[in-house]
């Protein structure tokens, strides 16, 4: 019953307190970046705007779902629960993208990667089966800590530069229909055609190289 | 703003609660007499309160009863959290899709008596109201991201029943609606290259008169999108993820409310399939012949009847529902004509069958198109 022993104890779960230590640790700089990115052109937005400023709202909640679904992701001990929260994530993510405007960004991010890409994650997840408490060999220990040493003091040191810079007195505004499917086309096939095409190509290398290396491993199970 | 929230109240109640719920209802009994006729039986036709027998159509009332009161039963060792989401994620991508369907014309509330050439000059434009949920500027982009959420119902299902059976038909759900979801984009990129838009109210104002249908325009890309997405909606001959008869799907441990959560969600999913392929293909809301201000034209006969707003919105709208009705007759007929395909079949069908054909329908729509272009 390998496949579907999928309940956790609850005492292999991880300890809760250290998940939200990590999430406050997060979101206290993120929503400090955001603060001081937002305020001045809140303040020169509120001049002519009303008061409640809707955007920048959609902005707020979806970056905090966000970054709630990407620590749950993370901190999951089922693979397939920890799946559907990355799900989440990408699902925010895009709701990230549509305060910004880019609703093409948007819909391909749910259509692609919520829809397509995840999907077939969860069926690996499924086919593989109970992972829960398999080591992973070189990531566990020392090497894994260190990796995330070095991870998390690239993004602290990233998110300090950041609070450091100014942030511009006055945005710049976005042109008409910018991040419709017209502009985002107009874009990919003008002006950036070459590596629009490098990366198709590159991307049906990868599929007929997946393919051949299956089949090379039937037809050896097939001889044998 | 407070116009706005009435208005898509309204419209939400009508075409989602009043149109796709009841007709999703109807259809239930409709396939259940289909399949009784086709196995020369009666079928479902003695529900009734008191005299009121209706043919049989109180039959989804006493069905949905019946689920209802049902005792629920969860399996031992089922993941519970997952196990309460699935049906809901089953149907929530189902209903939300309607959002973007235009089911009627522009409406001007304020001139609904007089006869008006162009509606959208003719209308001040705060009593202009467009008989579309939300229109958006990713319109069908939209559509295809919602549905593609779908089939997370049926592999959570399958996975979190604790049953083997259950996820086997989980994970043949999983492969069957992400390969024929590549054919159904594939197959609807001609309908974006002959329209030049993804917007679903563009697509039907442009398919006026009957030559410039989808169907007419796009013969390949429409026998494509309708195969893709009976398999989509997992129905026979495409049924391997449920099999209700002989093999057992992904919802095998389901009983009751849940249960008829995936029911009903698979027979909005027909709903909606009739609601898109009539929008694309068959000209939406459009009657044929039918101007805006009345007829000028009746089955090549010039005639001049002028009619009031109310009544060519009403046509209109009755246009749409008839060809809703239509496909969604013929998606029920098609589950009692062909048999089920087997696995192989199934992948063999998509992948080398369906999705080079699509890919040679875009191709082929692309050249046409160019070479119109530099004709002209």
């Amino acid at each position: 019953m390998d496949l579907l022993s999928q309940k956790t104890p609850l005492s292999q779960r991880r300890p809760f307190i250290s998940s939200l230590m990590a999430t406050i640790a997060l979101l206290v700089p993120w929503l400090a970046t955001s603060v001081a990115w937002a305020t001045p052109q809140a303040a020169a937005a509120a001049k002519t705007a009303p008061a409640f400023n809707g955007a920048l709202w959609t902005f707020y909640i979806f970056g905090a779902l966000t970054i709630a679904g990407a620590l749950l992701t993370i901190t999951r001990r089922n693979p397939v629960t920890a799946a559907l929260w990355l799900v989440f994530t990408l699902f925010a993510t895009a709701g990230v993208y549509l305060s910004l405007h880019a609703t093409f960004m948007a819909a391909i991010q749910v259509l692609v990667y919520a829809g397509a890409i995840m999907v077939l994650f969860m069926f690996v997840v499924m086919m593989v089966g109970n992972t829960e408490r398999q080591e992973f060999g070189i990531m566990r220990g020392l090497f894994s800590k260190v990796v995330a040493l070095g991870a998390i003091a690239l993004l602290g040191w990233r998110l300090i530069s950041l609070l450091m810079r100014q942030a511009p007195a006055k945005a710049a505004m976005v042109s008409d229909g910018y991040g419709s499917v017209h502009s985002m086309g107009g874009v990919l096939f003008r002006e950036y055609l070459f590596p629009f095409e490098a990366i198709s190509v590159l991307l049906l290398v990868a599929i007929v190289g997946a393919v051949v290396i299956s089949r090379r491993s039937t037809e050896e199970k097939e001889e044998v | 703003m407070l116009t706005f929230i009435i208005a898509t109240a309204i419209k939400v109640v009508f075409f989602v609660v009043l149109f796709g719920l009841t007709l999703s209802a109807i259809l239930t009994w409709m396939e259940r007499r289909q399949s009784a006729m086709m196995q020369d039986r009666l079928g479902p036709v003695r529900a009734n309160i008191g005299k009121v027998r209706l043919w049989g159509l109180l039959h989804p009332l006493a069905d949905a009863l019946k689920l209802v009161v049902k005792e629920d039963f969860r399996p031992p060792h089922a993941y519970r959290a997952l196990y309460v989401l699935a049906p809901m994620l089953a149907l929530l991508p189902a209903l939300l899709v309607f959002a973007v369907i235009p089911f009627g014309p522009p409406v001007c509330i304020d001139q609904l008596g007089a006869a008006l050439a162009d509606v959208g000059g003719m209308c001040k434009p705060d009593q202009l109201h467009y008989l579309q949920i939300a229109n958006l500027d990713i319109g069908l982009l939209f559509v295809f991201g919602i549905a593609s959420l779908g089939v997370y119902g049926a592999v959570l299902a399958g996975w979190s029943s604790n049953n083997n059976y259950a996820l086997l038909g989980g994970l043949r759900a999983a492969a069957q609606m992400l390969s024929y979801e590549v054919t159904m984009g594939m197959a609807v990129m001609g309908i974006f290259l002959v329209y030049g838009s993804l917007e679903p109210m563009s697509i039907v104002e442009q398919q006026s008169t009957m030559l410039d249908w989808g169907i007419v325009k796009q013969p390949l890309g429409f026998i494509l999108f309708f195969f893709a997405a009976i398999a989509e909606t997992k129905r026979a001959p495409f049924d391997i993820p449920e099999g209700e008869s002989e093999i057992v799907g992904y919802f095998v441990e389901y009983s009751g409310t849940r249960f008829m959560v995936f029911y009903l969600g698979e027979f909005i999913e027909i709903v909606f399939v009739g609601t898109l392929i009539t929008t694309l293909y068959l000209g939406g809301w459009q009657f044929p012949g039918l101007a805006s201000d009345g007829f000028h034209s009746f089955f090549g006969f010039n005639v001049n009847w002028l009619m009031p707003h109310w009544a060519v919105v009403a046509l209109q709208m009755g246009a749409f529902v008839t060809k809703v009705f239509i496909v969604c007759f013929f998606q029920l007929a098609i589950r009692w004509t062909l048999p089920r395909l087997r696995y192989d079949q199934l992948m063999a069908l998509g992948w080398k069958g369906l999705l080079p054909a699509s890919i040679f329908n875009v191709v082929l729509t692309a050249a046409v198109m160019l070479a119109l272009q530099s004709v002209k």
